[in-house]
């Protein structure tokens, strides 16, 4: 430290007897350095990185490796395929299914909690409609009120108005839950109700 | 030796003592504002029906203070503190080392009066308008030519490591503040990037990621250099390593901002050299890490009876463990799974919490009883507050990995009949919620634990004798002569033009490879016909999207991967947003992406959702936006805003100019019109909510047709 009065020169720097031949003349306010090689583990990583991120470029930006685009191209064509399976053989509306479900024991309970959570934000708490239209009187916008095409408005929804496709969110049973909740508004009068809309079907 | 001349001088310590205070306090602020959002996350009425508290606007106050107001004020402490002393010299001007200090105070009061009034950017960590900014770059250059300044007149013909890392951060804060800040003023308070789409998203995050290497690393980096070899009175492990990872470090940095953009619509070879450099930079961060363990050979015993080395080997240990997780995350399948989680909450304030923080703890402990000749207060509380600080952490980042990974899984989950498992947005949300109450506590401890510190320093500094005189120093004039033999980098580290110069080099090279491209090819400003600049009406929803700050919560990009094309529709292209200024492609999802909003649901759903979104979403954890139900769309100042934009290239005519105003009157009109059928009053017309619908309708809908 010399001429230069640090601070903490009251403390000398500590250096074991092996570092004396690595210790440097480097002195900042009292800092010293030892001149270790760098450690080989360190630079290991540091050329293993290397050695793997050159090809991984090369091979992702020039040499074909499958894109982001191409895998997600893939990906999409396989869910679409599993879909289209799907819905040809178990999609579509099946009184003997729909019937076992709403004799089922807990069929009250799920048919209400599923409107609470899902329709009754749009529909109403009875039906009534609000941003969705009114469920009790015999107005119908997509199909003609029957079982089959309120199933298939609920399975497929409307999306375009805002109505989700609540088949794959809910899995069937929810869904024929749900839809005998609905049907079983036909004829009530609810609170609130909105205006009809679309043809009447008696 | 004893005939050379000795010249006296002295150092200047009042201004890091003012740092240093400052630190502490904004540090308090920055963590209370902290606690307030993650407290609204776990429920949102902490926000208390308050505009100006809401996440969205408060999110920016908090990144903002922790990142320039805490972390920048310890740095500042540090850089004067240990400069002086590395470089045997008085700073160059005390007046400019004054008017650093109190502009950069200005400019964090300034920051925290505008963003809770909405005043915004609207781009990550660069939130602040284009007044500020410009404070800002004032402010910088003063502390650059201080700094500068204090090199020239040093009397230490070399330069130390720490001084390497301040040398390249100076020059690199500048260039990304200034770069990514460029902007076109509609009016005092307000302007739009010149950038738009994915030029100024990439602009952004090369600022962005760099934000964090160059203010939150490199800086620390340099401090760690002096004060860990400092407190344990020990030589520095390897001046090797210092070298080679200070300038692998610095070269490899700047490349690696595209890691925050994979699977966006960012053209693929540019996700690529994000993710490499990203992996490359796996090393060269940890030679900083090993330096300053190893740094510790003899001294390990000492960890345990001193608060300052658990303090100093606690940041190091979070420092390595961030680095790897850094790397680990730039791959793009552990990307895919973790980006716009709580993941990357976690990973960032590892950062913050673990390394910046507990690093600017042991920096203060060391540095206080020095500046005011005392002793710390009470080493009890100082243990109490290390312990504390470290469970507050650890419940944090576990908290928030556990929920970004649960999240990120629940995301992405499809079954054999080609469907999403949990299609439902809302419940990937109720499932974590419990998670945001442990990161609350967690938030809550390290709070807690500044608190004590505040109280530990506070007591030291009152202990103090007053008027301390300015201690005095002598030391040789540099004369260069003296050094005319040397080689290698020992000479560079002699020539401090030439380095500056040389690191400047080393973070231009990435910069310029990254972004030459993105202004001149194609891939970037894909045009496409079907995509039209937004309506007036739309330009005025689209900022009252940006002033409450949605980006913090929700994305605009649909990412090439099946269980996105599942849940919002097909991948955002490049040409989409071409004409957003700035873009608002966002970073985090704590709620669903809105790229593909629009026309998804009625008009009258947005409103009643605006309003209350647990009537429309049960569960959902959204603020309710009253005030945009009572505050009145500034019709007048669209004329000039469509004007600025146009200069910036958006094609308006001349009429659409001219008539803004009328034509946002009509749109409203005509959209407060069709919500009449489910309760909406016309005179709702003008108010902010229906602009903000337009916008939100018009998301996504002039590509969402497959080509």
């Amino acid at each position: 430290m010399s001429d230069h009065n640090s601070e903490n020169n009251k403390e000398q720097v500590q250096v074991f007897d092996d570092e004396k031949k690595i210790l440097l003349d480097h002195d900042y306010d009292g800092i010293r350095e030892l001149d270790h090689p760098l450690p080989k583990w360190w630079l290991f990583t540091f050329y293993l990185t290397i050695i793997f991120s050159v090809p991984y470029y090369l091979a992702h930006t020039f040499g074909g490796a499958d894109s982001i685009q191409k895998e997600f191209k893939e990906e999409v064509l396989a869910a679409q395929n599993s879909q289209k399976e799907y819905d040809d053989e178990k999609g579509k509306f099946n009184l003997e299914e729909y019937q076992k479900v709403i004799a089922g024991p807990k069929f009250e309970k799920i048919a209400k909690k599923t409107y609470k959570r899902k329709c009754k934000a749009c529909h109403g708490k009875d039906g009534g409609g609000g941003v969705g239209p009114n469920l009790a009187d015999n107005f119908w916008l997509h199909g003609d009120g029957s079982l089959e095409t309120v199933y298939n408005t609920i399975n497929k929804g409307v999306v375009d108005k805002g109505m989700a496709a609540w088949g794959a969110k809910l899995g069937k049973e929810k869904v024929y839950a749900v839809l005998k909740y609905v049907a079983d508004f036909k004829g009530t009068t609810p609170s609130n109700p909105k205006e009809p809309q679309g043809k009447e079907y008696k | 030796m004893n005939d050379k001349k000795l010249e006296t001088f002295s150092y200047d310590d009042s201004v890091v003592k003012k740092f240093a205070i400052a630190t502490v306090l904004w540090g308090a602020v920055g963590m209370l504002v902290g606690v307030i959002l993650a407290a609204q996350l776990a429920d949102w009425r902490f926000n208390f029906g308050l505009e100006w508290l809401t996440f969205g606007r408060l999110r920016p106050l908090h990144t903002n203070a922790i990142i320039f107001a805490f972390v920048g004020n310890s740095i500042f402490a540090g850089i004067y503190h240990s400069t002086q002393r590395l470089l045997k010299a008085r700073m160059f001007s005390d007046m400019l080392s004054n008017i650093h200090f109190w502009g950069w105070q200005l400019i964090i009061v300034l920051a925290a009066l505008t963003l809770p009034l909405g005043y915004t950017q609207g781009k990550e960590y660069a939130e602040l308008i284009w007044p500020i900014d410009i404070l800002i770059t004032l402010i910088w250059v003063v502390f650059a030519v201080n700094f500068f300044g204090t090199l020239k007149k040093r009397r230490e013909k070399h330069i130390y490591v720490s001084i390497w890392f301040y040398i390249a951060s100076i020059i690199t804060v500048a260039l990304l503040h200034i770069v990514n800040s460029i902007s076109l003023p509609v009016s005092l308070m307000k302007s739009y990037p010149i950038y738009a789409g994915v030029q100024d998203a990439l602009v952004q995050w090369w600022y962005g990621h760099n934000a964090v290497a160059f203010f939150l690393t490199t800086p620390v980096l340099g401090l760690m250099y002096y004060y860990v070899p400092k407190a344990i009175n020990r030589p520095v492990y390897s001046y090797r390593l210092s070298i080679v990872h200070f300038w692998s470090l610095i070269f490899i940095y700047i490349w690696a901002g595209p890691h925050h953009l994979l699977y966006t619509a960012l053209p693929e070879w540019a996700q690529t050299i994000g993710m490499v450099f990203s992996i490359m930079l796996w090393a060269p961060s940890w030679g900083g890490m090993i330096n300053g363990l190893l740094t510790l050979r003899g001294a390990w015993n000492r960890v345990r009876e001193e608060s300052i080395l658990k303090f100093f080997v606690t940041a190091l240990t979070f420092y390595g463990m961030s680095t790897f997780e850094g790397p680990l995350l730039s791959i793009k399948s552990v990307s895919s799974l973790g980006h716009y989680t709580d993941w990357i909450v976690g990973h960032v304030h590892a950062g913050g919490i673990g390394w910046n923080y507990m690093f600017a703890a042991g920096m203060l402990y060391y540095m206080v009883p020095k500046l005011w000749k005392t002793k710390v207060y009470s080493e009890q509380i100082a243990k109490a507050q290390y312990w504390t600080a470290t469970l507050g952490l650890l419940l944090y980042y576990v908290s928030m990995v556990v929920a970004g990974i649960t999240q990120g899984l629940m995301w992405r989950a499809v079954d054999a009949k080609g469907q999403l498992v949990y299609p439902s947005f809302i419940e990937t949300v109720d499932k974590i919620v419990p998670m945001y109450w442990i990161r609350l506590i967690g938030g809550l401890l390290v709070l807690t634990s500044m608190l004590m510190m505040i109280y530990n320093l506070y007591k030291s500094i009152k202990n103090a004798p007053k008027n301390v005189e300015e201690e005095e120093f002598q030391a040789e004039a540099l004369d260069h002569n003296k050094y005319k033999n040397e080689k290698g980098h020992r000479k560079l580290e002699g020539l401090t033009a030439t380095f500056t110069v040389l690191a400047t080099i080393a973070v231009l090279v990435g910069t310029i490879i990254e972004f030459v491209p993105a202004f001149l090819s194609k891939d970037f400003i894909e045009v496409s016909e079907k995509v039209k600049p937004y309506s007036p009406l739309e330009v005025a929803g689209r900022d009252i999207y940006i002033r409450e700050g949605c980006y913090n919560c929700h994305s605009q990009m649909i990412r090439p991967m099946v269980s996105e094309y599942l849940r919002y529709g097909k991948a955002s292209e490049a040409a989409e947003s071409v004409y957003d200024h700035p873009f608002q492609w966002g970073s985090k999802r704590t709620g669903p992406d809105l790229a593909r909003v629009g026309g998804k649901y009625p008009d009258s759903w947005h409103y009643f959702h605006m309003k209350d979104p647990r009537k429309v979403i049960q569960g959902s954890i959204m603020p309710e936006y009253t005030w945009l139900f009572g505050e009145k769309t500034e019709y007048q100042v669209l004329t000039k805003k469509l004007k600025v934009l146009k200069s910036m290239g958006v094609p308006y005519s001349e009429e659409e100019i001219y008539n803004a105003s009328e034509l946002a009157k009509e749109q409203a009109k005509e959209i407060t019109l069709n919500m009449a059928d489910a309760g909406v009053p016309m005179k709702m017309q003008n108010k902010q909510i229906i602009a903000l619908i337009a916008y939100l309708q018009r998301l996504g809908v002039d590509m969402k047709e497959e080509k």
